[in-house]
């Protein structure tokens, strides 16, 4: 029990040590690292943004669809069926947009860095950087962790988006609900600030998935199943992450 | 040691290893060992499975820090200097290991580019051509736009070489070079590596257990049992050792006093060698 103990304690001190081995690389690197960083940004913006799209618009959509489902049946009775907009608006743009998009990227997209990562550890392939005199943390974590930081925040307005539009079409069909009402009421209760609050969560939920999942593969030892179990850990302990922030931004911010 | 030490050549010593040691939990796997490379020099490092070959290796290269004893690359303690000053010392060496580490989602081309982008400021058509002549040197002309997985092992294996070579280093790591691969494969990597050390000067230091491609590489020899060194000379002086340890490798026999079996606790053991990077 006490050795389990003090071996966490030596784990997170090694993830933080990794954490702020990513940032020091990230600003401390000169122009030159920048020439190489870009192309590989853009490729796991492409890699981890692009290619999520269709999912995460797909689980918005039905999500936002539910919440209309759901709420707009009690609503119903009190004749306030309309408010229904209000309701999916800022729930969606405020925690469930942020948090469902997170938590799809972090069991696509984070399961996704740990098992590619993993297998280059175990191949080797970190050590052969290093051996060439390229940091492992900027040639592979820090397009990652640049890309993710700019696509979470980006998926997560399309996710928004999509569960507000999926939401209008279920009120139009399940509840007559027109679309400009549902429009007019929306328009009204989501103040920018959700929106910005959603947005500015999703970029640290984008961070710290990056870093868990980068962080495992990373530190993994043994072989070819070692990168299985890593994968669920990393996966496990992004969402747990996620639930945790979550909780402390709302907290903190209201 | 059974006293067999042959020094040729007048070149400075580009790699020296002063008692080095290193145990997992409590076991050593390395008891002192002493060796030293000149420029241009080919050094094969033999022994049984489990004797800590790959542990030295990596303690060579930097990927496993020594618990006594200093790595000396270029006259400089590689494991005191901090990171950008070993980036620097790296440089100047080249590592092919057992398996190739080429990396997956670049291409052969792409992974021989990848040190000559980072660490010079030629145009990107140099540094085509570059690729280009290194992986001509090793035979994959052809292969410059293939993916390591569209690949044979034995033209992973060349085109690792040709990425440890991109730098045109002083010195070449080489782990188990002709592990798994067919005879004329084996013959053609062993003649890459010679052909490198006498055209370019490079000192070659070979970690393998396969005698054939041993005696083909090199010119100097350690075989290390136990975590020591037990024997050192130029390959006839080792083919002619009387010293059992030595005779028995050489010959592959089973009676002898290297043991045939391996308890799990030492197959567990030699699982946890080269994991505490």
């Amino acid at each position: 029990m006490k050795d389990s103990f003090f071996a966490l304690l030596e784990d997170w001190g090694a993830s933080l040590r990794f954490f702020l081995r990513t940032l020091s690389t990230l600003f401390l690197g000169g122009g030159r690292a920048w020439r190489f960083r870009i192309p590989l940004v853009l490729d796991q913006i492409r890699r981890t943004g692009v290619m999520s799209v269709p999912i995460v618009l797909l689980v918005a959509g039905l999500t936002g669809m539910i919440l209309v489902l759901q709420t707009a049946y009690q609503l119903a009775r009190f004749g306030q069926v309309e408010l229904v907009a209000s309701l999916v608006g800022v729930s969606v743009t405020r925690e469930l947009g942020p948090l469902m998009t997170a938590i799809i990227v972090a069991g696509r997209v984070g399961a996704a860095f740990t098992a590619e990562l993993g297998t280059m550890n175990v191949n080797r392939e970190i050590l052969a950087a290093e051996t060439m005199a390229v940091d492992p943390v900027d040639f592979l974590v820090v397009p990652r962790f640049l890309a993710l930081g700019i696509t979470l925040p980006c998926l997560t307005t399309l996710a928004n988006i999509a569960a507000i539009l999926f939401a209008m079409i279920a009120g139009y069909g399940m509840y007559d609900i027109p679309y400009d009402t549902f429009l007019r009421v929306a328009r009204q209760w989501i103040q920018t600030k959700d929106i910005l609050h959603g947005i500015v969560k999703s970029f640290f939920f984008g961070l710290l998935i990056t870093h868990v999942s980068c962080y495992t593969a990373f530190s993994l030892k043994g072989g070819a199943s070692s990168v299985g179990i890593a994968t669920m850990k990393a996966v496990v302990a992004g969402i747990v992450g996620i639930l945790a922030t979550d909780v402390i931004f709302t907290a903190v911010l209201g | 040691m059974n006293g067999m030490k042959e020094r040729s050549g007048p070149e400075e010593p580009v790699l020296e290893v002063r008692g080095l040691r290193k145990s997992f939990q409590g076991k050593e796997v390395l008891a002192g060992i002493d060796l030293e490379v000149r420029g241009g020099e080919r050094l094969v490092i033999m022994g049984p499975s489990g004797c800590g070959k790959t542990t030295l290796l990596s303690c060579l290269i930097g990927a496993l820090k020594p618990d006594a004893g200093k790595v000396m690359l270029f006259g400089e303690d590689f494991h005191a200097l901090d990171r950008k000053e070993r980036d620097r010392l790296r440089l100047k060496f080249g590592v092919m290991f057992q398996g190739g580490a080429l990396f997956s989602s670049l291409t052969v081309g792409e992974n021989v580019a990848l040190p000559l982008e980072r660490h010079s400021d030629l145009p990107k058509e140099t540094i085509d051509i570059l690729v280009k002549l290194k992986l001509n040197q090793v035979g994959l002309g052809k292969a410059v736009d293939l993916l390591p997985a569209e690949i044979s092992g034995g033209m992973i294996k060349r085109a690792a070489l040709a990425r440890a070579m991109a730098l045109d280093p002083r010195i070449l790591f080489c782990d188990e070079p002709s592990a798994g691969l067919d005879p004329v494969t084996v013959t053609g990597i062993d003649r890459l590596l010679v052909d490198q050390a006498r055209t370019h000067g490079t000192a070659l230091v070979v970690v393998t257990h396969e005698m054939t491609s041993a005696f083909r590489i090199a010119d100097r020899m350690i075989m290390l049992y136990d975590g020591r060194v037990v024997a050192e000379g130029a390959p006839d002086s080792i083919r002619r050792s009387r010293d059992p340890i030595v005779a028995q490798f050489i010959e592959g026999r089973i009676e002898g006093p290297i043991g045939f079996s391996e308890t799990a606790e030492d197959f567990a053991e030699s699982l946890l060698e080269g994991t505490d990077r």
